[in-house]
């Protein structure tokens, strides 16, 4: 088995034995994911921190205090859902995006499948 | 490089340490805060509505402390981990403040002088002492004096479920 | 909430989701084990060679990876491996340090363990966010988490037995974690890396704060001595494991450093760890409990003794004293509370 160290807190095994692939089939309902932007103080711009999610806006709001600002009243965030942003970077080159005008990442649920279609 | 400045920029906001949340960032509660008793107030009533408060906010912090690693959503775990945090802060003041009029209950009577009134009056109190709003359901019994000052806290704020492994 | 309709997608994408292969195992146009799809549904070929070029030149010159460059897709495999089993760590370490939440010696004690098992999981949040970037799902990565199909840190199977445990986490078990993260915040990977940088600066806190405490429960009684020095007996062998195997058994390791996802080596950063802790064990006035630690004086590295690899291997299998309540915990959050999760979603959905 292999494992890194650099598993962050502590050796994991990274070799294939370890499952990445979503699972198949009906997929648990996540709450949607948010992108957030925090501006630290007056006179910076806002900048990207990361993602959460949350089940609609106010909420993604306040989780994003609490988990990127550790609620300095100050700053100011911006959520927006992931799946609303278009991206565009010619200079990445993932074959699966369009280089402009498509979406920030591969996540599962930015595709959402309809339910009647065959084979899925 | 940007991202550092944003993040410095976050840290220094709080004033450094000002990440940690709430009740962690101090050592003595009521450094700053002006201990003289206003004309025409009894200390012990003012000692009195500070347990009062102080208890309610000191329950109510253990009780949210239980949903740790239980809640539904990591966004929630932390939520609800700086609301038990204000609210741990807050009891920590309120009974700091009402150890400064002199009002202790039995706890002075069990407690070393090394401990803090906080700590005194939060561990070695017995539950009757205890004045927070009354929680629904029973309270649960409490031992004689060799329980650990830990627990009895716990099952004086209504716990049901007793510290893991507590020597 | 409504997802992207197929219709909207542009037509390369459409023929790929029809055929199944959207979501992250995506292959190469030029694998050979299965038809080429892809091709007969006249999408232009895709040329791999000057993609594989073009990122392993960014690799070269030390610049990030970021989500939406190509990158091979055992390149994307590891690191969501690495990522979200990161993650489940912070998540499941939050539980041995939990367990004395309720029973903090003091209120001040009690803050600090709150604000720090709370970081723990601010961590594990910023780690899920960065493996999304690469395909996966945070809600699937729990699952797998519960299923035993992903792992954890073995460190976190072990047991808080006793109150002292919790300042010993902080000083070696964090101590080792900061050992293995610095590197990290150079992670060829752009969102990782960004993490990374984040936790560092939290981590040097609770390594701090740990360490503290054994210094005052050193000054304290001879039952408290006792009850750091038989922490430390028990901590110090499972801390020395966080590294993983050694380097003669990690086939992985190279191509992770050619990646640039692996900046040293396990032995070398153990190595580290063992050379910066004697000293503190020194002057916090606990044994370690190696009688084979011995300085080198030619080289001023620590010689320590043979690290028992079954016990690894047994622990990261889900044979650790607590790995079976670890997982209970965390099936317990996710499915006691499932109709928290769907009550807000239903509430949204009715209210947008």
């Amino acid at each position: 088995m292999s494992m890194t160290s650099e598993g962050g807190h502590g050796a994991v095994p990274t070799g294939p034995e370890v499952p990445v692939a979503p699972a198949a089939g009906p997929v648990r309902k996540d709450w949607p994911l948010y992108e957030v932007f925090v501006r630290g103080k007056r006179g910076l711009n806002h900048v990207h921190v990361g993602s959460l999610h949350a089940p609609d806006d106010e909420m993604a709001v306040h989780a994003a205090r609490d988990l990127y600002t550790r609620r300095n009243e100050g700053v100011s965030i911006w959520v927006v859902k992931a799946v609303d942003i278009t991206a565009s970077s010619p200079d990445e080159k993932d074959p699966m995006f369009a280089p402009s005008g498509d979406k920030v990442y591969r996540h599962p649920t930015f595709y959402e499948i309809p339910e009647n279609v065959p084979h899925m | 490089m940007h991202e550092e400045t944003v993040y410095e920029a976050l840290n220094d906001a709080g004033g450094g340490e000002g990440h940690w949340a709430f009740g962690t960032g101090f050592d003595e509660p009521l450094a700053g805060v002006d201990t003289t008793v206003p004309e025409g107030i009894d200390p012990a009533d003012l000692g009195a509505y500070c347990l009062m408060l102080g208890d309610d906010a000191l329950v109510l912090a253990q009780r949210l402390t239980e949903w740790i690693t239980a809640a539904p959503e990591l966004e929630e775990e932390v939520a609800i981990g700086n609301i038990a945090l204000d609210l741990l802060g807050q009891a920590r003041l309120l009974l700091a403040r009402a150890g400064s009029v002199g009002v202790m209950g039995r706890s002075r009577e069990r407690a070393t002088a090394s401990i803090p009134d906080e700590d005194a009056l939060a561990y070695f109190r017995d539950p009757d002492e205890f004045r927070h709003t009354p929680r629904g359901g029973a309270q649960r019994g409490l031992r004689a004096d060799d329980d650990p000052p830990a627990r009895r806290l716990d099952r004086a704020a209504g716990g049901r479920h007793p510290p893991a492994r507590v020597p | 909430m409504v997802g992207v309709v197929i219709g909207a997608l542009p037509p390369s994408l459409c023929a790929a989701s029809l055929c199944g292969t959207l979501l992250p195992t995506v292959r190469s146009v030029n694998t050979s084990e299965e038809p080429d799809v892809r091709a007969s549904l006249d999408r232009p070929a895709v040329d791999e060679t000057a993609l594989q070029e073009q990122f392993d030149a960014t690799i070269a010159a030390g610049h990030r990876i970021e989500p939406r460059d190509w990158m091979p897709e055992g390149y994307r495999k590891t690191l969501i491996r690495q990522i979200a089993q990161h993650a489940h760590s912070e998540i499941i370490g939050m539980q041995p340090e939990g367990d004395w939440l309720l029973a903090a010696p003091s209120l001040r004690r009690k803050a600090i363990l709150l604000a720090k098992v709370q970081d723990e999981a601010g961590h594990g949040l910023y780690l899920y966010s960065a493996a999304e970037t690469l395909g996966a799902d945070r809600a699937d990565l729990t699952d797998k988490l519960i299923e035993g199909r992903q792992k954890y840190s073995s460190i976190f199977t072990y047991p808080t037995l006793t109150y002292a445990d919790v300042g010993v986490i902080g000083w070696l078990v964090d101590g080792a974690a900061i050992c293995n993260q610095v590197p990290l915040c150079r992670s060829s990977f752009g969102p990782y890396a960004r993490a990374m940088i984040r936790v560092c600066k939290e981590e040097s806190f609770h390594q701090r704060q740990g360490y503290e405490l054994l210094m005052t429960m050193m000054r304290g009684t001879d039952e408290q001595r006792a009850m750091v020095q038989d922490a430390v007996d028990r901590w110090w062998w499972p801390s020395l494991m966080m590294f993983g195997p050694p380097d003669t058994d990690s086939p992985n390791s190279a191509q992770s450093m050619a990646w640039g996802i692996k900046r040293h080596s396990n032995d070398e950063l153990r190595q580290r760890f063992v050379d910066m802790t004697v000293p503190q064990a020194e002057f916090l006035g606990v044994t370690l409990p190696d009688p084979e630690l011995s300085l080198d004086a030619a080289t001023g590295r620590y010689r320590f003794g043979a690290i028992d690899w079954d016990e690894l291997t047994r622990v990261i299998s889900g044979g650790g004293p607590c790995s079976v309540e670890r997982t209970a915990r965390r099936r317990a959050a996710r499915d006691d509370n499932a109709w928290v999760t769907e009550a807000a979603t239903e509430y949204a959905r009715k209210h947008s």
